[in-house]
């Protein structure tokens, strides 16, 4: 008596290709499903993060990316200011580089951004004379003494005296 | 030439929370001298106004360290405020911003000073002047987040010393602007010279043509400026508040002096040294001499001193300094 062989499962080549099939079957399936999850987060990021973007711009809203949204907005302000400020530099970097420290004299010292009296200041200069023509638009403080002191009042005349201008400390905070 | 005193024409008008006169020796000069004053003015206040929403500083203060873009004239007031703060070493400090508003000093000061609950906020001290970037070139600020900035002593000054340097240009005249204290002379002075009132103890509201000045000097070139402890000042809760701020604590300065006046080659130097002087109290007389400034400090008693060949007051006090 012989006793069927039990090699099929093994061995049998069409029970083979029918598990390999199988597998192939559910991991297509799996594929499918995961393509499927990937597709929906995709559209969901972008159905969020689109409409933040356009946000940012407007400035109302803080930015996901602040530092992209904010160097397009001082490029864009920048761009715009040279129009009014032909004399200002031409560098087209778009990045802002740090300015030089404001502190100690090199700030001070450094020729500043001539107003637009610049040039009437200058005329100042050699037009008045004596006094303080030599006073620019907008000076460097340097804490130096007047020309000339203070003087006492002169001794009233009998003449009418002109009403003096009154310096009583109220500046400040404005 | 100095001209005659009587040619003098004069005009005042309410101009960055404070008065602002004009002083013109050639009277034709003084209705388009005053629209130079006031186009100035309104520049200035559109650039540097704490109380404005849409002012350049206000933008520079909401930019939470932020590079921001601003016109040649912030930039011009700023490069002097910063310059003040170093040739002080940081005692007229431009980012005392929050100071103020942790004071109360949060709007134009007629309104604030009617508030008188006490404050409820901690002292913001400031000292964060070695922080701001100014690019010149550029034309760009950035302040570090955080950090305030308050330029009202320094534009006001600087106001003052381009509105006269810009009329004296314009019209050929003899020019003199005082913007509530700031006084900036310009051209050819009268022949007498311009005669300034310096006033100790005035209040906010006061009228200044019934104002007794303490004392009459005559300048004739240059800045003056006087710094008072009393003259913005305000109660919180039971504190008496001004705005001259330490910027160490953020408090309102503690100074021996009540008022102290300086005459410089510019309103800005003058009103930078009037201020320091506030701050640096007994100090103060000996780091005016050694810059040869002529200025005049009272105390709180009344009592002055005088250095750089300031006038002597028929009753001025002993010549030694603070109290101890």
């Amino acid at each position: 008596m012989t006793t069927p062989t039990v090699i099929i499962t093994e061995d049998y080549p069409g029970e083979t290709r029918a598990h390999g099939l199988r597998r192939l079957s559910r991991l297509t399936w799996r594929a499918t499903q995961l393509s499927a999850v990937t597709a929906v987060g995709l559209v969901t990021l972008f159905a969020r993060t689109a409409p933040a973007q356009t946000t940012s711009q407007t400035g109302t809203t803080p930015s996901m990316q602040p530092s992209t949204s904010a160097a397009a907005a001082t490029h864009a302000a920048r761009r715009h200011h040279r129009h009014a400020h032909p004399g200002a530099s031409a560098n087209p970097q778009p990045t802002v580089q740090a300015g030089q420290s404001a502190s100690g004299n090199t700030g001070a010292s450094r020729p500043s951004p001539t107003p637009t009296t610049a040039g009437s200041s200058g005329g100042s200069g050699g037009g008045s004379g004596g006094g303080s023509g030599s006073k620019s638009a907008s000076p460097s403080p340097t804490l130096a003494p007047p020309t000339t002191a203070p003087a006492p009042a002169p001794p009233p005349t009998t003449a009418p005296a002109p009403q003096p201008t009154h310096s009583s400390g109220s500046h400040g905070g404005g | 030439m100095p001209t005659a005193a009587a040619a003098v024409a004069a005009r005042t008008f309410r101009a960055l929370g404070t008065s602002a006169t004009l002083l013109v020796t050639d009277p034709d000069a003084l209705g388009p001298a005053g629209r130079v004053l006031a186009a100035e003015l309104a520049a200035i206040d559109a650039a540097c106004s704490r109380f404005r929403p849409d002012s350049e500083l206000s933008r520079v203060n909401r930019a939470r360290g932020r590079a921001v873009p601003v016109s040649a004239l912030f930039a011009g007031a700023l490069r002097v405020a910063l310059a003040g703060a170093a040739l002080t070493d940081g005692d007229v400090d431009p980012t005392c911003g929050l100071s103020l508003v942790r004071l109360g000093y949060d709007q134009d000061f007629a309104r604030a000073r009617r508030r008188t609950r006490p404050l409820r906020r901690p002292l913001a001290p400031a000292g964060g002047w070695r922080q701001v970037r100014l690019d010149p070139a550029r034309l760009v600020v950035t302040v570090p987040a955080g950090v305030m900035l308050d330029l009202g002593a320094t534009a006001k000054a600087l106001a003052a010393d381009r509105s006269a340097a810009r009329v004296a240009a314009e019209f050929g005249c003899g020019v003199l602007v005082n913007l509530g204290g700031d006084i900036s002379v310009a051209g050819d002075p009268p022949a007498d010279g311009w005669l300034v009132g310096i006033a100790d103890d005035v209040a906010f509201d006061a009228i200044i043509a019934d104002v007794e000045p303490s004392q009459v000097v005559v300048i004739r070139d240059g800045g003056l400026a006087t710094s008072s402890t009393s003259a913005r000042a305000w109660r919180r809760g039971g504190a008496s508040l001004h705005h001259i701020v330490d910027p160490a604590t953020g408090q309102s300065a503690e100074s021996c002096w009540r008022t102290v006046s300086v005459a410089a080659a510019s309103c800005v130097d003058a009103n930078i040294a009037s201020t320091a002087a506030i701050l640096r109290g007994g100090q103060a007389p000996g780091w005016l001499d050694g810059l040869r400034l002529p200025a005049r400090l009272v105390r709180h008693d009344g009592s002055i001193i005088t250095t750089g060949g300031w006038p002597a007051d028929d009753d001025a006090g002993a010549q030694n300094g603070c109290p101890a």
